[in-house]
C-alpha cells in the first residue's frame, strides 16, 4: 500500500555533492530525537489538520443534503462556501502522504489531479447522462472511478452548473450530496484511524506493535512530506500551466473552476512551513540542535521569500496567468521553490534520512 | 495485516553489517560494459522488430485483408517485445530519456490522427484543442490562430508539426501507440474482453472504409519509417564510440553505478507500478491501459519488468535465443552487500511471477482493462499483486543505493539539477 503514484518526474535520489559541506561530519540525531520531533508533528501538526477536514466535509456534506431537500440561492451559496472551506483544509494536508491517508487509495479518491485525458469529465457526464440510480450511495462510490467521487468531480458539479441543475430531487444534486457525504466518510475514517493507531504506532516505532522500525524510519514520512511537495507544486502547480513558454495553459491550473488556485499554493507553502518551524520540536530546531544553525536560517529565509512571493501574484490565477507579469512572478516563485527543495533535501544528508525513490516522474 | 512501511536504506545500512570481499568482483567498469552492450542489443533488437514490422505493413497495403492484417499486428506486439526490455535505461540515461517521447509516447488523444466513436471519447476536452482534429481527414488544421497545410502525410509532418502539436503531451503523433492505433482502432469494449477492431478494408483503395484510405496508408507508412529511423539513432548512441555510452564511461564509478539503479527503480516505482499500472486501478477506466488498442498490456509490463531484471543480472536473451552476458550489477552489490543481492534477487523473481499472473490471466481473456474494471475483485487483487510486487522490488533497490551509499550521488538527469536556480534577489 506504500505506493503512492501520482504524476511525476524523474527521482533526485540525493543530493548534489555542491551542497554538502565536505570534511565536516555531523553526529546524525539520536533515536530519542527522532521520537520527540514525530510527536510534535503528529500532535501539533498533523492531527489538527485532519481534524479540520473532518470538521468542514461534515459541515459540506450537512449543506448539501440540506440543498438537495431545499433547493434555494442561499443553500447554494452555502454549499459552494462549504466547499472553499473544505479545499482549504485539503490543501492544508494534501502534503501528507502517509499512514491512513494512503489506506484504500483515500488520497486519490479525495483528489485525482491533474487530469490530463479529462477522465474526471468523461466518466461525470456519464454518469449524468445515465442517471442510473444504483450510483446514489457510498458503496458504489467505494468501488468506483478516482475520476468521480473526489472534490475535483464535486468542484465541477458545483462550479459548471446553476441552481437550476439542482432543483426537483435532480441527480445531480442526489450525486453532489452522496460524493459530499462519501468524502466526509473518508475524512472521519482517516482521523479516527490516526487517533486510534497510526499516532500509537508512530510512539511506539521500533516496538511490536508499530509499522516501524525505528524513530528514524518514521521520520523519512515525516520529511518526505515536508520536501516531496515542492517539486509537485512546482511541476504540476506551476509549470504545467506555464507550458515552458508557449501558450499558457489556465485549464492546467488546479482548483481553475472555483477561482482558487492561487489560494491552493498559498496553503500548501504555509502548510510546509509550520511543518518545518511551526511546532514545539521541528525540522527548523532539529537542525539548529546539529549544529545547523546557518542552513537552518537560510531555510526559514526562503520560506519567507516564497510567502512574499505568493502576495504579490493577482488572483484569480486563471485570468491572471494570461499576463506577462504573472508569467515572470510565477517563474520566480518555482526557482524559489527549485532552491528551497534542495537547501532542504541536503540537509536531510546531515540528517541522514534517504529520500529514496518518488512517485512521480514524466512522460 | 499490518503493512510495512518504507525501510529508510540508511536505517538498514546500520542494522547489518556488511563484510567486503573482493574475490568475484567486478570492476566498475565492466559492469558498465556489460549495461551498455545490453543496450546496444535491444535497441538492435527492437530495430529488427520494427523492419519485421515495416515489412508486414507493406504486405497489408499491398493487399488489405484480415490476414495480411492479422499478421502486421503480430509483428507490432512481436516489435514490442525487445522495445520494452529496454525501458529499463530510458531514465538514468537523459540521451534516452529526451528521445522517448518520440516512439513511446502515451497516453494519446487518438482523435488527432483518424475518426473515433464519440460515445465515450467525446467531442471535446478541457485540455486539448486538437482532441478531433483528425489529420487523416483534413488536409488542414487550425491551431491557435494558425493554420496548418496537411496536405501530404510526411514524416516530417509527423514529427516536426503534428507531434505534441499546440504542446500538449496527449498529442502524440508518431511511434508505436500511433501505429498500434492505426492497426486496431478504438477498443470499443469498454472494461469488456475485445480489443480494437478496426477492418483491414480501412486501407483499401478499392473498397475504402473509415474514409481517406489513401491519407491513412500515408499516415502508416510514415508513422513506421519514422519509428525505424528513431530506433536506429538509439542504436547508434549505444555502439562503442556512441554518445550514451561515452557519457557513461565518463562518469566517476559510483555516479554511472547510480545511474544504473536509478533507471531500474524509477521505471519499476513511479512509472511502471504507478503511471501505468495502479493509475488504472484507481480510474477503472479501459483507457487506462498501456496498450489499449491492442490489449497487450500484460506484455508490455511483463517485458518492462523483465529489463529490469536484464539489468540488474547482466543478461538478456536476444529474440534470435542467444544471449548477451557479462558481469552484472548483481554481482557488484553481491560483493558488497551480498544479503541485499539476495533481496533483490528475490524481489525481481516475486515481480516476475506477479507479471506472469497477468499474462495468465489475459492468455484466458482476462486482459488488463478487463482486469481493472469496477466490481472485479479478483482481477484488481491481481493487478494490486503487481503493483506491490514493484513496490517491494524499488524498496530493494532503496536499499542497495543505501548500503553502496550512493545516496549522495549527484544524478543528471534530474530536473532539480539541471537549472541552478537564482533567486533571492
Amino acid at each position: 500500500m506504500k505506493s503512492a503514484p501520482s504524476p511525476l518526474w524523474p527521482l533526485l535520489l540525493g543530493i548534489s555533492l555542491l551542497f554538502t559541506a565536505v570534511g565536516i561530519v555531523h553526529a546524525a540525531p539520536s533515536q530519542q530525537q527522532w521520537k520527540t520531533l514525530n510527536h510534535s508533528l503528529v500532535e501539533e501538526h498533523i492531527l489538527p489538520r485532519y481534524q479540520a477536514l473532518q470538521n468542514s466535509t461534515t459541515q459540506l456534506s450537512a449543506s448539501t443534503a440540506a440543498l438537495c431537500q431545499q433547493p434555494d440561492q442561499d443553500g447554494f451559496d452555502q454549499v459552494q462556501k462549504d466547499f472553499q472551506q473544505t479545499m482549504d483544509a485539503w490543501q492544508a494536508v494534501q502534503h501528507i502522504q502517509f499512514g491512513p491517508i494512503e489506506t484504500l487509495m483515500r488520497n486519490f479518491s479525495m483528489q485525482f489531479w491533474p487530469d490530463r485525458k479529462n477522465l474526471i469529465g468523461k466518466q461525470l457526464s456519464l454518469l449524468l447522462q445515465q442517471q442510473d440510480p444504483q450510483t446514489l450511495s457510498i458503496d458504489y462510490l467505494y468501488k468506483a472511478s478516482i475520476g468521480v467521487k473526489g472534490l475535483p468531480a464535486l468542484e465541477r458539479l458545483l462550479f459548471s452548473g446553476t441552481l437550476a441543475d439542482f432543483e426537483n430531487h435532480s441527480y445531480r444534486c442526489q450525486l453532489t450530496q452522496t460524493i459530499a457525504a462519501y468524502i466526509a466518510e473518508n475524512s472521519h475514517a482517516t482521523l479516527a484511524e490516526w487517533r486510534d493507531d497510526y499516532r500509537h504506532s508512530i510512539a511506539t516505532a521500533g516496538s511490536e506493535e508499530s509499522y516501524y522500525e525505528n524513530h528514524q524510519e518514521a521520520a523519512v514520512d515525516m520529511m518526505k512530506s515536508l520536501i516531496e511537495p515542492l517539486e509537485a507544486i512546482r511541476d504540476q502547480k506551476i509549470l504545467r500551466p506555464l507550458n515552458g513558454g508557449e501558450q499558457v495553459r489556465p485549464h492546467r491550473l488546479e482548483s481553475w473552476r472555483s477561482q482558487r488556485s492561487l489560494r491552493n499554493i498559498q496553503l500548501n507553502i504555509a502548510s510546509l512551513s509550520e511543518l518545518y518551524s511551526g511546532t514545539s520540536h521541528s525540522v527548523d530546531t532539529l537542525l539548529r540542535e546539529q549544529g545547523r544553525a546557518a542552513q537552518a536560517d537560510n531555510i526559514s529565509t526562503l520560506f519567507t521569500t516564497l510567502e512574499r512571493q505568493l502576495r504579490a501574484v493577482q488572483a484569480p490565477l486563471v485570468i491572471s496567468l494570461n499576463q506577462p507579469d504573472t508569467v515572470s512572478q510565477l517563474l520566480q516563485l518555482s526557482d524559489s521553490l527549485q532552491l528551497l527543495d534542495r537547501e532542504l533535501s541536503a540537509e536531510m544528508i546531515t540528517l541522514d534520512i534517504q529520500l529514496g525513490f518518488n512517485s512521480r516522474d514524466g512522460d | 495485516m499490518r503493512v510495512k512501511s518504507i525501510v529508510s536504506a540508511a536505517v538498514l545500512a546500520a542494522t547489518f553489517s556488511c563484510s567486503t570481499t573482493f574475490a568475484a568482483a567486478p570492476t566498475t567498469s565492466q559492469v558498465i560494459t556489460t549495461y551498455a552492450d545490453i543496450a546496444l542489443a535491444t535497441y538492435e533488437d527492437a530495430l529488427t522488430g520494427a523492419r519485421n514490422l515495416q515489412a508486414s505493413i507493406d504486405a497489408l497495403l499491398q493487399h488489405p485483408d484480415a490476414t495480411t492484417l492479422a499478421q502486421a499486428r503480430a509483428a507490432w506486439k512481436a516489435a514490442r517485445v525487445p522495445y520494452q526490455q529496454s525501458e529499463a535505461y530510458r531514465f538514468g540515461n537523459p540521451i534516452v530519456d529526451d528521445w522517448e517521447g518520440r516512439v513511446n509516447s502515451w497516453p494519446l488523444d487518438e482523435g488527432l490522427i483518424d475518426y473515433v466513436d464519440s460515445t465515450y471519447y467525446g467531442d471535446a476536452s478541457d485540455e486539448n484543442t486538437q482532441y478531433r482534429a483528425n489529420v487523416i481527414a483534413n488536409t488542414s488544421l487550425r491551431v491557435g490562430g494558425t493554420q496548418i497545410d496537411a496536405t501530404d502525410i510526411t514524416p516530417e509532418l509527423l514529427a516536426n508539426t503534428l507531434h505534441e502539436i499546440d504542446g500538449i503531451e496527449a498529442n502524440v503523433a508518431t511511434g508505436y501507440h500511433a501505429i498500434e492505433f492505426l492497426l486496431w482502432g478504438q477498443d470499443l469494449n469498454g472494461t469488456n474482453p475485445g480489443a480494437g477492431n478496426r477492418p483491414a478494408s480501412d486501407y483499401s483503395l478499392e473498397h475504402c472504409t473509415g474514409g481517406h484510405c489513401e491519407r491513412r496508408r500515408d499516415y502508416l507508412q510514415a508513422a513506421t519509417q519514422l519509428l525505424i529511423a528513431d530506433l536506429q539513432e538509439m542504436v547508434d548512441n549505444w555502439k562503442a564510440r556512441g554518445t550514451a555510452r561515452q557519457q557513461l564511461l565518463k562518469k566517476d564509478d559510483n555516479a554511472a553505478i547510480a545511474t544504473i539503479l536509478t533507471g531500474m527503480g524509477s521505471l519499476a516505482y513511479g512509472e511502471l507500478a504507478g503511471e501505468r499500472t495502479k493509475l488504472g486501478l484507481m480510474l477503472h477506466d479501459p483507457e487506462e491501459e498501456h496498450d489499449c488498442f491492442s490489449d497487450n498490456t500484460h506484455w508490455s509490463h511483463y517485458y518492462d519488468a523483465k529489463g529490469i531484471r536484464n539489468v540488474y543480472q547482466g543478461s538478456y536473451t536476444r529474440i534470435d535465443g542467444s544471449t548477451v552476458e557479462g558481469p552484472g550489477l548483481s554481482a557488484y552489490v553481491a560483493a558488497q552487500a551480498a544479503a541485499a543481492d539476495a533481496n533483490m534477487q528475490a524481489k525481481l523473481q516475486a515481480t516476475e511471477e506477479a507479471a506472469q499472473a497477468m499474462v495468465d490471466r489475459a492468455v484466458q481473456g482476462e486482459t488488463f482493462d478487463v482486469l481493472i474494471g469496477v466490481g472485479n475483485t479478483a482481477g484488481n487483487q491481481l493487478v494490486q499483486n503487481f503493483v506491490d510486487a514493484l513496490t517491494e522490488e524499488t524498496r530493494a533497490i532503496e536499499e542497495i543505493i543505501g548500503q553502496l551509499k550512493l545516496d549522495q550521488v549527484q544524478l543528471e538527469g534530474s530536473d532539480s539539477l539541471d537549472n541552478p536556480a537564482q533567486v533571492l534577489e
